[in-house]
């Protein structure tokens, strides 16, 4: 309010030039064909949305860049605060949320009021996490879920976006959850996908012992930066690693 | 719903205190206007020739422009394709001006912006070359660092920034007179949330809308608000529209839509005083906006 009132010269804007945000800064995935794939890594003060598994959420935070530990405290004060007046060793620069779906699809119902309530509340939340990656300089990371394409025939579900043609994983159509309003939350959005396979009819492969395996691909759906390209990649032991095929 | 009602209350003020600007602005007979239209270059190119066609050589000065489509059909990508594009010199048929980019979202990139403006400097040298083959290095060249130069970048993070921003916007730009255009990324997002009071959205939108429409007169340059999209249940179906509603949507002057057709990515002319509706298709490459591949591929055939 005060600051409304005040002089106008005190709201003025302070502009820059592109050249000050390069080069983008990016957080490692810790793997180099991943970050080849990603452009470097995830951009920081962008605001990803990331659906799939929850490997990501331990992969992105670099061992040297971050707490050691996820502090037990973050979720019993608010993230804000906490940000301002952290006293952590190191600075925190990333913050996942796995994930947004399984709240919003469960505490709202489908009528058309709840729906607008619901999108409303999207706007709110992802414009309070993208000021927080300006402020913080920080990535954000957020995992949602999919659903199942039901009809083939014409709905909101049907609507192309990214670009993908129809996403498929585990031999489904699929569509992510939340629909085209969190869409438009979003910075960029990836899609990991999972497929089984016999071992001797698809592709190379290991021979013999192998009969079946899964295939997991990463997808640039949409992103301001990124051409829309695919990585394969597996989880060991040691993390999320990319393929080069 | 306070810190709004006070802005519009200090602008209705600001407004009321100097009505001869708007009489002074609105003295032209047709002759003059179509006088000006054709003497003066008014067009910005999208870089994309099809688009280009079917908008009369480019994005339009003196105009606001809304262009909206859904996430990941190259919105971004447009909007930073314009702010390099303004920059073409005159003897390139451009309008050698500088772009202000107005972030609301985060989705800017520096990196982005530079590869464009390096393939917008490459495009510009070889036609040089192509120009003036013995006079060589008459201009001095132009490097990709100099048009990223000519960006004013401004990042918004909540709608009171955004008017503020925007009032403020006519003080910046008689500070700065060569800028051309005006693009706003987008225009929606922040007042999709946070809004109980409808109709005090739609009056703040109107003001907003008025303003832009003025500034783009006034200084003539060019106004580009991207829009998202968003569902809407009309007629016992799912349809796309645009977001903001429809006293926003009359608001605008010229009105894109971009979809996907297939596997290609189509514009297509809305609503537009002066322009029939068409469509065309264009690409996002690594180097910008562009014109189709496959529809090259079929023209070269023809």
């Amino acid at each position: 309010m005060s600051q409304i009132q005040s002089e106008p010269s005190t709201l003025r804007p302070a502009f820059m030039t592109p050249q000050k945000l390069l080069p983008d800064e990016k957080c490692s995935l810790g793997c180099p064909i991943l970050d080849c794939c990603m452009g470097g890594g995830i951009p920081l003060q962008l605001h990803n949305r990331n659906r799939g598994r929850k490997w990501f959420r331990q992969n992105p935070i670099l061992p040297s860049t971050l707490p050691p530990r996820p502090t037990p405290t973050l979720p019993r004060r608010p993230v804000e605060s906490f940000l301002e007046n952290s006293k952590t060793r190191l600075p925190v620069r990333v913050i996942v949320i796995d994930s947004m779906a399984a709240l919003f699809r469960a505490e709202f119902d489908n009528t058309a009021s709840d729906l607008i309530r619901r999108s409303s509340l999207f706007f709110k939340i992802s414009g309070k996490l993208k000021e927080f990656a300006k402020r913080f300089n920080l990535v954000v990371l957020v995992t949602n879920q999919v659903m199942d394409v039901v009809d083939s025939g014409e709905g909101a579900n049907e609507i192309r976006i990214g670009n993908l043609n129809g996403m498929y994983s585990s031999g489904r159509r699929i569509s992510p959850a939340l629909g085209l309003s969190w869409a438009n939350c979003v910075n960029s959005r990836l899609f990991l996908s999972k497929d089984e396979y016999e071992g001797g009819s698809v592709g190379g492969g290991e021979s013999g012992s192998q009969s079946r395996g899964t295939r997991r691909r990463l997808h640039v759906v949409f992103a301001p930066h990124l051409p829309g390209l695919s990585c394969e990649f597996v989880i060991r032991r040691e993390g999320v690693l990319g393929v080069n095929r | 719903m306070d810190r709004s009602n006070a802005i519009l209350q200090r602008e209705q003020q600001q407004q009321s205190l100097n009505p001869k600007d708007w009489i002074a602005v609105d003295q032209q007979n047709a002759w003059d206007l179509l006088h000006e239209e054709r003497s003066l270059m008014t067009r910005i190119s999208t870089s994309c020739a099809d688009l280009d066609d079917i908008l009369g050589g480019g994005i339009s000065c003196k105009q606001v422009t809304e262009i909206g489509g859904v996430p990941g059909i190259g919105k971004t990508q447009l909007g930073i394709q314009l702010a390099v594009n303004v920059q073409m010199p005159s003897y390139c048929g451009g309008l050698g001006g500088k772009a202000i980019y107005i972030d609301t979202e985060g989705s800017f990139m520096g990196e982005r912006a530079q590869e464009i403006a390096e393939a917008y400097v490459e495009d510009i040298s070889e036609y040089n070359r192509f120009l003036h083959k013995d006079l060589q290095a008459c201009q001095g060249e132009i490097q990709g660092k100099d048009v990223l130069q000519n960006i004013y970048f401004f990042r918004i993070c909540s709608y009171t920034e955004q008017i503020a921003l925007i009032n403020y916007l006519e003080e910046f730009i008689s500070d700065h007179k060569d800028v051309k255009i005006v693009i706003i990324d987008s225009v929606a997002f922040h007042f999709r949330q946070g809004f109980e009071d409808m109709a005090l959205r739609t009056r703040i939108l109107g003001e907003m809308a008025l303003k832009l429409v003025k500034l783009a007169k006034m200084c003539n340059l060019a106004v580009v608000l991207l829009n998202q999209v968003t569902t809407r249940y009309m007629e016992g179906s799912f349809q796309l529209s645009f977001s903001l509603g429809d006293n926003w949507s009359r608001c605008c002057t010229n009105r894109i839509i971009l979809y996907w057709n297939g596997n290609e990515r189509y514009a297509y002319i809305d609503k537009s005083p002066y322009l029939r509706s068409a469509a065309a298709p264009y690409s996002v490459t690594s180097r910008g906006i562009r014109n189709s591949a496959s529809h090259c591929k079929r023209s070269k055939l023809v």
